[in-house]
């Protein structure tokens, strides 16, 4: 993922809208610096990210920007189903997954939090999790997602190993062509 | 681009109610949150997380999707409160050098020491029933606190915090 910096004009209008008066301390330009990467699921869109730098890591506040639009992503699905609306989505067999892990990333459920276990061996922050995820990690790779379009022609099905809230568990999530994202345990306990 | 973006979590003023009626539990974070009197603010937002500005404002970070106040707020609130105790003694941050290495370390370093002061608070919370160690440990902070528990210093301590966000060494070793 190529992450580039934008200008210090560039970030100076970013924060035209993404600033918040009420809010003191958050978004002061000369602490803090915006990114901006595309993915490839999206088209004519791209993450940005304001680091406010005045603690390490950095406090951090990501959007969508697609044009002239931007959304902020609070951890619900909200931003995703505006943006997506859009029509900026490009859903494809090998585009989806990556779309369902970023999409787990940022849309928190906490405590019952859930996400795609892509690479077990990168996955960042290992100690949050249950000790059988140590355990349970080494029984999976990355050739155990599967994804299939849906029966119905209308969006994607991938089965997969997930984390839910810390635990490893085998998961179906199904990914509509607008980007809805519903998961659950293959075989619930 | 024109839309102006809410950042206030739907259910401010629950989660924030909620947290400090857990965080009261603990007789040192009672005090400090007494002494200090600040103003605490509940933002949305991915991933939780606690920032502090000038001599009294705290910004909790939480999920849109999560209604109430949890455990996780509370320790938060405590990592809070002992910033800006700490922040009152240090001078302020200079723009210009804000990206330095130097600065990074310094931050580094300061945060270590704010989870080394927030585990007694946490001991307290989990001795009045809150499992506040294993929510430690649910926010990785988990090796960290056995060192501590188990006498390391700030030096180690630091070595530690570091390594929980270094996943590359750990391929490497592997």
């Amino acid at each position: 993922m190529a992450w580039q910096r934008l200008s210090d004009d560039e970030k100076n209008d970013l924060l035209q809208v993404i600033g918040d008066d009420t809010l003191p301390g958050l978004f002061d330009s000369e602490y803090g610096i915006a990114q901006h990467t595309p993915y490839h699921f999206y088209e004519d869109c791209s993450l940005i990210v304001w680091e406010n730098l005045k603690i390490a890591p950095p406090f951090t506040f990501d959007y969508l920007r697609s044009g002239q639009y931007i959304v902020y992503l609070d951890g619900s699905a909200e931003p995703f189903e505006k943006l997506n609306s859009l029509g900026c989505l490009n859903l494809t067999s090998e585009t989806v997954v990556d779309y369902l892990e970023f999409f787990c990333h940022y849309v928190n459920q906490r405590p019952q939090n859930i996400l795609l276990l892509r690479n077990p061996d990168t996955m960042p922050f290992q100690d949050t999790v249950f000790i059988d995820f140590h355990f349970d990690k080494n029984n999976y790779t990355e050739k155990d997602i599967k994804v299939a379009r849906n029966a119905d022609d209308s969006g994607y099905i991938i089965t997969a190993p997930y984390v839910f809230a810390g635990k490893i568990d085998r998961g179906i999530a199904t990914i509509s062509d607008s980007g809805a994202v519903h998961i659950e345990r293959e075989s619930p306990r | 681009m024109s839309n102006k973006i809410n950042y206030l979590h739907p259910h401010e003023e629950a989660i924030k109610t909620q947290a400090l009626e857990i965080l009261m539990h603990s007789p040192r974070a009672k005090a400090l949150y007494e002494e200090i009197a600040p103003s605490v603010k509940i933002l949305k937002g991915p991933l939780p997380q606690a920032f502090v500005h000038a001599s009294k404002t705290i910004y909790l970070r939480v999920p849109a999707l999560q209604t109430k106040g949890r455990l996780e707020q509370a320790i938060d609130l405590a990592g809070a409160l002992i910033e800006l105790k700490i922040n009152a003694t240090l001078p302020p941050l200079d723009p210009a050098t804000i990206e330095s290495d130097e600065i990074l370390v310094q931050q580094h370093y300061k945060n270590v020491s704010i989870y080394m002061k927030a585990f007694p608070i946490a001991e307290e919370l989990d001795e009045a029933s809150h499992k506040a160690l294993k929510e430690i440990r649910l926010m990785g902070l988990g090796k960290l606190y056995q060192a501590w528990k188990t006498g390391a210093g700030l030096e180690e301590c630091a070595n530690i915090y570091w390594s929980i966000f270094d996943t590359e060494n750990e391929n490497k070793e592997g």
